[in-house]
């Protein structure tokens, strides 16, 4: 497999004559990573998955996954993926393991195999409680957790996730977290789809940001905060009477022209000073308020919430 | 821990018929054993049946053989047997709606499996469940007095032919619960089989009818199967009522096939939004 | 009074959506076009037209199929958040019961009213009278609220949708067909006759019949007020448990 695992380019998608899904997205992602999509509703994100797991023609352009191109070579493609919708898309009159025995079949594993993958996998997912109780009758966590393990039946070379955490109590989530990182030193690429931000922070090498059925922003999560804004440095002290003392005394951080109180967030009780120099900011600012004897709850220097990135970068969902 | 597993432990030396076959009994496999635990498909594709078959005989038993000389049996199994396979087939046909809405049916659409194997794999089940069934009856008829005298092989044949009408049924109430409306579509289709259930040739000979009624209750899809099947057990024509049935099995496939390919395939498109 | 007829108005705009009143039109159509025109000629009913003979079960099944549905819309109202939410505002737990009954109530008249008028095409004729006539509907309602509570009840408890009316399918069969509102006694092998001539469904029908033929005889219709009112009494206090809020 080529070292680039997916490939976009110039894809559009319209239904219909007025609605246009996708309006020419290009972007790659890199073999044995993790990439996120970020997206409004309706941004063009589940669409991207469907044309890219074969589900969908596109209108225009072309794509690639695992080398294979979608269109004409959608059967090799199917061999390569492993894929998870927003539902889990499971038989609920089943059980876990005929779940997950049925779809390593279909893949294309013997009978024995497959009993032994699933096996296998049922213990991977802590799940041997229930693995022998209908679908229908699991909570939501344990849901997601054979709809991945189904989707991992066959490993696969790319794995399409779209908002696998939606819903999830937090140790699910941190559980799902674990487990797609885990993938990327198993050579498995994996694209995902997330709202949420903390997600696409803390688990992607890199963020492509959709909105309208564009691509208005790629990189890494760092990459993206950097254009957004710049660093600061944050100081809380113990006692807000003294927020004026400490921002007087960092007055020249704010910039000519700029009035000191201007550095003072009321809200957070808290200075804040943008620190374009990084660390070493925050050494000098370090040094100031040691000198000026305050005492502080804390001090931190900060880059920019991927929040603000991505509230900046899109327009908001257009209500109908 | 890994998730991988050893390459070789794929079967990746099939040609694509036997892929074809295996993935479609995959299917049909996964089918069957749903319906087991699903208490309508149960119901109306066996219990409901052979409550009708031992009904009828106690209602209209003594009436039958006074006006026709023969026993009710000969009618009613084999209309029991066509009324479980049409109805669990509309009971079977009311889960669809529920995997399109979940994402399952999109979910077997991006395997890599032939595409028709899930079509084929369904058709598959509904044609071992009719034939089960259809032995289940069988069995509760002789109970009752049902023989064959024609034999061994007539038996077997007798129970095979509602499988025809079965898969020619099941293939236009695919077409059906697969639209987006499909749970209540199924729901009225299901009343006109009521309908077909009163108006055939098994509960009363088709002399017995109005005149006016004699002509349709004779055509209707369930009648010539039904014909064929008495043929079988009691002695009689068999060939022209067969080939009744299987114009009727033939009809539908043709005109529901291409339906029900389109449908599904929408279906799965549609299911992952 | 308001909460009442608010819940009412909900479950009709509700039943619109899946055509169940047209359901309730259709199915005592069907039902009695299918005996009729089937069975009419090969069950002997001596004097009387097998329509005159055979309307009274008709009306009966369409008020069982009433009750199935019922029992639907119960396990669905006690299940599905809806269901969950009314159960905590400060409305008194019988109101919804109440609101169901009263549908059931408006569906059993249109059902009565489609079955008198189909079997009326082919002849069936209410010869006994207003009188008659009245105790003839004050009957069926009074049954058909009976079964609808204790399909009521039964939907309640069992908690998954499709089971509950799949259940009531089967003993409803059983009752219908092998009554003597199908055919007479006579026709039905020796050892069912106990069974088939004093089952509920028997009665109710010998009943409406007479009323029908405009001639009763006391200890019939006494018998089947009796059942009425055990099935009110019974089926009401079971589906009236049902509604508590509190396991």
């Amino acid at each position: 497999m080529p070292d680039v695992a997916i490939e976009c380019r110039d894809l559009a998608k319209s239904f219909g004559k007025s609605s246009s899904a996708l309006q020419g997205i290009s972007f790659t992602v890199a073999r044995a990573s993790v990439c996120a999509l970020l997206g409004h509703n309706g941004a063009g994100k589940t669409t991207t998955i469907n044309i890219l797991s074969t589900l969908l023609r596109p209108t225009a352009g072309s794509a690639t996954v695992a080398g294979f191109d979608v269109e004409r070579q959608s059967a090799e493609v199917r061999s390569s993926i492993g894929v998870t919708g927003q539902n889990a898309a499971l038989d609920e009159f089943l059980t876990g393991r005929e779940n997950l025995m049925l779809f390593g079949q279909l893949r294309g594993l013997r009978h024995r195999h497959a009993r032994r993958r699933a096996d296998e996998l049922i213990e991977r997912f802590d799940m041997g409680h229930a693995a022998d109780r209908r679908v229908s009758t699991y909570s939501g966590g344990m849901r997601r957790r054979i709809d991945i393990a189904v989707a991992l039946v066959v490993p696969p070379r790319v794995l399409f996730l779209d908002e696998p955490t939606t819903g999830l109590d937090p140790r699910s989530r941190r559980d799902v977290w674990d487990l797609v990182s885990a993938l990327r030193h198993q050579d498995v690429t994996v694209l995902l789809t997330t709202q949420y931000l903390e997600e696409a922070d803390v688990l992607s090498d890199s963020i492509i940001v959709l909105n309208s059925g564009r691509v208005v922003a790629s990189g890494t999560a760092d990459d993206l905060k950097c254009r957004v804004g710049v660093s600061y440095c944050q100081i809380t002290p113990a006692d807000p009477m003294n927020l004026p003392e400490i921002a007087t005394a960092l007055a020249d951080f704010a910039g000519l022209g700029v009035g000191c109180d201007t550095l003072i967030d009321h809200t957070a009780a808290a200075v804040s000073v943008p620190a374009p120099d990084g660390v070493v900011t925050f050494g000098e600012v370090f040094r100031r308020l040691d000198g000026l004897g305050i005492e502080l709850a804390d001090i931190s220097l900060r880059k920019p919430s991927l929040d603000e990135a991505f509230l900046s970068l899109t327009s908001p969902p257009v209500t109908v | 821990m890994t998730v991988n597993t050893a390459v070789g432990e794929r079967v990746t030396d099939e040609g694509p018929l036997t892929a074809f076959v295996r993935q479609s009994a995959l299917e049909a496999g996964r089918l069957l054993r749903r319906w087991r635990r699903d208490p309508i498909v149960t119901v109306q594709a066996l219990l409901f049946p052979t409550f009708l078959l031992i009904i009828y005989k106690l209602l209209i038993g003594k009436a039958v053989l006074a006006v026709t000389g023969s026993d009710s049996l000969y009618g009613l199994v084999p209309m029991c047997a066509v009324v479980g396979a049409i109805f669990g087939t509309l009971g079977a046909g009311l889960a669809l709606p529920a995997e399109r809405e979940s994402g399952l049916l999109t979910r077997l659409w991006v395997l890599p499996i032939h595409r028709a194997s899930s079509l084929s794999g369904r058709l598959l089940a509904e044609a071992v469940r009719t034939a089960a069934s259809a032995v289940v009856l069988t069995a509760f008829g002789v109970g009752l007095g049902l023989r064959f005298a024609e034999g061994w092989t007539a038996a077997v044949a007798f129970v095979l032919v509602p499988v025809m009408i079965s898969v020619g049924v099941a293939t236009a109430v695919i077409a059906i619960a697969v639209r987006a409306d499909g749970r209540a579509m199924v729901t009225w289709l299901g009343a006109g089989c009521v309908v077909l259930l009163f108006f055939n040739t098994g509960v009363a000979p088709a002399e017995v009818f109005p005149s006016w009624l004699q002509t349709a209750v004779r055509l209707q899809p369930m009648s010539p199967t039904i014909e064929a099947m008495r043929g079988l057990a009691e002695g009689g024509p068999v060939l022209w009522p067969l080939l009744q049935a299987a114009v009727w099995a033939g009809g539908l496939v043709a005109v529901f096939g291409p339906l029900a390919v389109r449908g599904y395939r929408a279906a799965a498109e549609a299911g992952c939004q | 009074m308001s909460a009442l007829a608010a819940l009412t108005l909900r479950t009709l705009s509700g039943t619109l959506r899946d055509a169940d009143l047209l359901f309730a039109v259709l199915a005592p159509v069907g039902c009695f076009l299918g005996f009729t025109l089937a069975l009419g000629n090969l069950i002997d009913t001596g004097q009387m037209t097998y329509p005159q003979y055979v309307l009274p079960v008709v009306i009966v099944q369409a008020m069982l199929f009433g009750a199935m549905t019922t029992a639907d819309r119960a396990a669905r109202d006690r299940l599905s958040g809806f269901g969950v939410r009314l159960r905590t505002l400060p409305i008194p737990a019988v109101v919804p019961l109440a609101a169901r009954m009263l549908y059931c109530l408006i569906r059993a008249v249109i059902a009565l009213v489609a079955g008198i008028a189909v079997a009326s095409v082919f002849g069936f004729r209410m010869a006994g009278g207003v009188g008659y006539g009245v105790l003839f509907v004050v009957i069926v309602l009074a049954f058909a609220i009976a079964v609808c509570l204790g399909a009521d009840a039964l939907g309640s408890r069992i908690g998954s949708v499709e089971s509950s009316s799949q259940l009531l399918l089967l003993p409803q069969l059983v009752l219908v067909l092998l009554s003597t509102g199908m055919a007479p006694a006579e026709l039905f092998p020796g050892w069912l006759g106990p069974f088939v001539r004093y089952q509920p469904v028997s009665q109710v029908t010998e009943t409406l019949r007479a009323l029908a033929g405009g001639h009763v005889t006391v200890a019939s219709l006494a018998a089947t007020m009796a059942w009425c009112i055990a099935l009110l009494a019974l089926f009401g206090g079971l589906a009236l448990h049902m509604q508590r809020r509190t396991r």
